[in-house]
């Protein structure tokens, strides 16, 4: 793979920020959220508005520069790496289908300094069980209702998506929304993660704008399957790091593990999947909605069972809250549930791969 | 003569009554609430004693009490059955006097007991612990050391712990490993709890610490250097009840897969897909092999007839399908299942690929006891 200076530049300047300001609070991150102070810090060295063009204060990353931030956070707070995931590919993702409306732009220009987050209601992430329900006032914008899984609730703004017969409608609600439930989730503590129940009235709801189609939310978590599979190779790869280091240092009857063929094997076989996904992941950049499943599909997968191998060859250090093993190993689990559901990315892929006649028993 | 596949009756009645128990106690609140605050349910234990549940006459009823609590709650039910923990090492290698004294108690309800191994530079390499144990002038002995990940540790009365006594002579490091009863109020002796743990964060587990604990020599086990054997002959034992939990997870798994396709029904009806089907049917026989594994194994122990092969086959095989269907089927629930109970089965799952002997080490000895035994044996 081969980077450009400007890659370079922006890795450098990643290693750096998390190695300075992530790596001695991670454990912090997901016990009390991220601190606003290195919120703070993550908008002045850009990250926040990574996507966003420059004339909206963003920084206007190239698509690589962008995965590479993702994949190194993540090295080092997952959290983190999701928190940013979510203000630039969901939310500045979300806001950029509609750069005519000012609101919009001033929205963009606001995440980008860091003087206020966002977050979105993810149609994907809507529970099998129980629906969302969501109703927009007649005469008005006024915004009524409840949305499941609504990740980072304690946003400053929120951003949901409203069909209708002739497309769908961008509503951003400064106002009253109220988070009614918390989940205790898996992965991702250092995110908030909970039920909203919205009565938005006029005033507080305002409307983005309106598309043919499918919606602006739904577009941009779909643009934004190579942004999670970049956060899932940084999983992957520091999961898998962790337990070559470990076992070089660590001896069992009398030997260091990595001298054991079963323990060689393992990690050289995923040290080795890794380097190849790596690999795809960088190549296809560019590339359309298909790769970019493929890259999430295939590399989630594998930060799982990266996640599972390195707690492993911990042995029982990795089961402590410490080694932060066990941290990698329920981030890993979680997100792809975070971002999207499975089962219907399968069938999308289904599609990509077979024709849309496939699937469908 | 017909191969059996039924439970003894008394042992299909504790199935159920542990059921009813575990449907009763550990509601989903509950279970959360110990999950959060990585605290020990005493109450749930008492309770547990006193409906019979620690009952170590009855093997098969307290393997599918094992099965059924940790169907519900992982981390309550064995906290419910674990206050004995060890104490097949007194019965089977104690004299009467440390079992009147130290057994008995624990099987009265009154006392909790611990089996303190691991140390943190030896796990599975059980013999290559650093505790040891010098003997005093005046017969005592002076135990030094540390032990980690020890169940029961911050509240056991008393641990079954093994300490190295004299040196090991080459390549026979199993030998001079010696096991001693440690009363938790004995000068020197203190444990911490150690907490942040993934899952199984109702049981307590603690790192002990010891700077010239005096033993006197009665608390001697057995015989002095002989002790490996009977950490080994322990874990025989306790890797079925092991094999019990990881089903026990795995079924409740399957359970909430269940529940959850169930609910779908009339709304997107998940169950239409053959994919679907494909999973429940995957899950379901991974899961009917690691049973039918593990009671076999346990078949033999009760008979007093352990088949090591068996029992690690079981307690590998069980473990692995654990983490196996859990991860399958929380990847089918996505944002449904790392948000309810099925997160935590998650967590308290992959213990099971660890503890009592990890995946690795059960290979070992399948291997190199299906060697020992060579062919057709």
């Amino acid at each position: 793979m081969k980077l450009t200076e400007e890659n370079r530049l922006l890795l450098g300047a990643a290693r750096e920020f998390a190695e300075r300001e992530v790596r001695g609070i991670s454990v912090e991150i997901e016990r009390g959220g991220i601190p606003p102070h290195v919120l703070g810090k993550m908008a002045e060295m850009g990250f926040l508005g990574a996507t966003a063009p420059e004339q909206m204060g963003g920084a206007s990353l190239d698509a690589t520069s962008y995965l590479l931030l993702l994949e190194t956070l993540a090295r080092y707070s997952p959290s983190l790496a999701f928190y940013t995931y979510m203000q630039n590919t969901l939310v500045v993702g979300s806001l950029l289908h509609f750069q005519d409306n000012e609101a919009a732009r001033e929205s963009v220009s606001e995440i980008a300094s860091g003087k206020r987050s966002g977050t979105v209601v993810l149609d994907e992430l809507v529970s099998n069980t129980v629906g969302n329900s969501i109703s927009i006032g007649e005469g008005g914008n006024a915004v009524s209702g409840t949305a499941e899984f609504v990740i980072h609730p304690g946003a400053s703004f929120i951003l949901l998506s409203h069909a209708d017969a002739q497309g769908s409608s961008l509503f951003r609600l400064n106002g009253g929304v109220r988070q009614t439930g918390e989940n205790r989730k898996l992965g991702f503590r250092g995110l908030g993660f909970g039920k909203v129940t919205f009565s938005a009235s006029v005033e507080e709801s305002l409307l983005i704008g309106r598309k043919s189609g499918q919606g602006a939310i739904s577009l941009a978590a779909a643009g934004g399957s190579r942004a999670v599979a970049a956060i899932a190779l940084g999983i992957a790869e520091e999961t898998t790091e962790r337990a070559v280091a470990y076992s070089r240092s660590r001896r069992t009857f009398g030997s260091r593990l990595e001298e054991y063929r079963p323990v060689a094997y393992s990690l050289s076989s995923m040290m080795a999947e890794t380097d190849v996904l790596r690999e795809y992941l960088y190549s296809s950049a560019d590339m359309g909605e298909k790769e970019g499943l493929v890259a999430k599909l295939l590399v989630t997968d594998a930060a799982v069972r990266a996640s599972k191998l390195s707690m492993q060859v911990h042995g029982g250090n990795g089961y402590f809250e410490e080694y932060q093993i066990e941290k990698y190993y329920r981030d890993a689990m979680s997100l792809e549930a975070l971002t999207g559901n499975r089962n219907s990315e399968m069938v999308s892929l289904s599609h990509h791969m077979l024709g849309s006649g496939s699937a469908s028993i | 003569m017909i191969m059996d596949f039924e439970l003894p009756e008394d042992a299909a009645e504790m199935r159920k009554k542990a059921r009813d128990f575990a449907l009763r106690e550990f509601t989903p609140e509950v279970a959360s609430r110990y999950d959060i605050e990585e605290a020990y349910p005493d109450d749930i234990r008492r309770k547990a004693f006193s409906e019979g549940f620690l009952d170590m006459s009855n093997p098969w009823g307290m393997l599918v009490a094992m099965e059924e609590f940790c169907r519900v709650d992982a981390g309550l039910g064995l906290s419910a059955i674990v206050p004995a923990f060890g104490s097949e090492v007194l019965m089977l290698f104690g004299n009467e006097e440390q079992k009147r004294k130290y057994l008995d108690p624990v099987l009265r309800g009154e006392k909790i007991s611990g089996f303190a191994v691991t140390d943190s530079g030896a796990g599975s390499d059980v013999a290559g612990i650093s505790a040891t144990l010098q003997k005093n002038a005046d017969g005592s002995y002076a135990l030094n050391g540390q032990k980690i990940f020890i169940t029961n540790g911050a509240i056991a009365d008393h641990f079954y712990l093994l300490a190295r006594s004299s040196p090991a002579p080459p390549d026979k490091r199993h030998r001079g490993l010696t096991m001693v009863i440690v009363e938790s109020k004995m000068h020197g002796f203190s444990a911490s709890q150690l907490k942040g743990k993934l899952g199984m964060r109702a049981t307590n587990t603690a790192e002990l610490n010891f700077s010239n604990v005096r033993i006197p020599a009665e608390n001697v086990i057995g015989e002095e250097g002989r002790a490996f054997y009977y950490v080994m002959t322990f874990f025989n034992i306790s890797r079925i009840y092991v094999a019990a939990q990881a089903l026990g997870i795995a079924q409740g798994a399957f359970d909430r897969l269940r529940a959850y396709i169930e609910s779908t029904k009339g709304k997107n009806d998940l169950n239409r897909w053959e994919s679907t089907q494909f999973l429940v049917a995957e899950v379901a026989s991974r899961i009917e092999a690691a049973r039918l594994l593990t009671y076999r194994a346990a078949s033999y122990l009760f008979k007093f007839n352990p088949d090591p092969v068996s029992t690690s086959i079981a307690k590998y095989y069980a473990a692995e399908t654990a983490t196996y269907a859990v991860t399958r089927i929380l990847e089918f629930m996505g944002a449904d299942g790392i948000t309810g109970d099925l997160e935590r089965f998650y967590r308290d799952s992959k213990i099971m690929e660890i503890w009592e002997g990890t995946s690795e080490v059960e290979k070992l000895i399948i291997a190199r006891m299906l060697d020992e035994k060579g062919e057709g044996k």
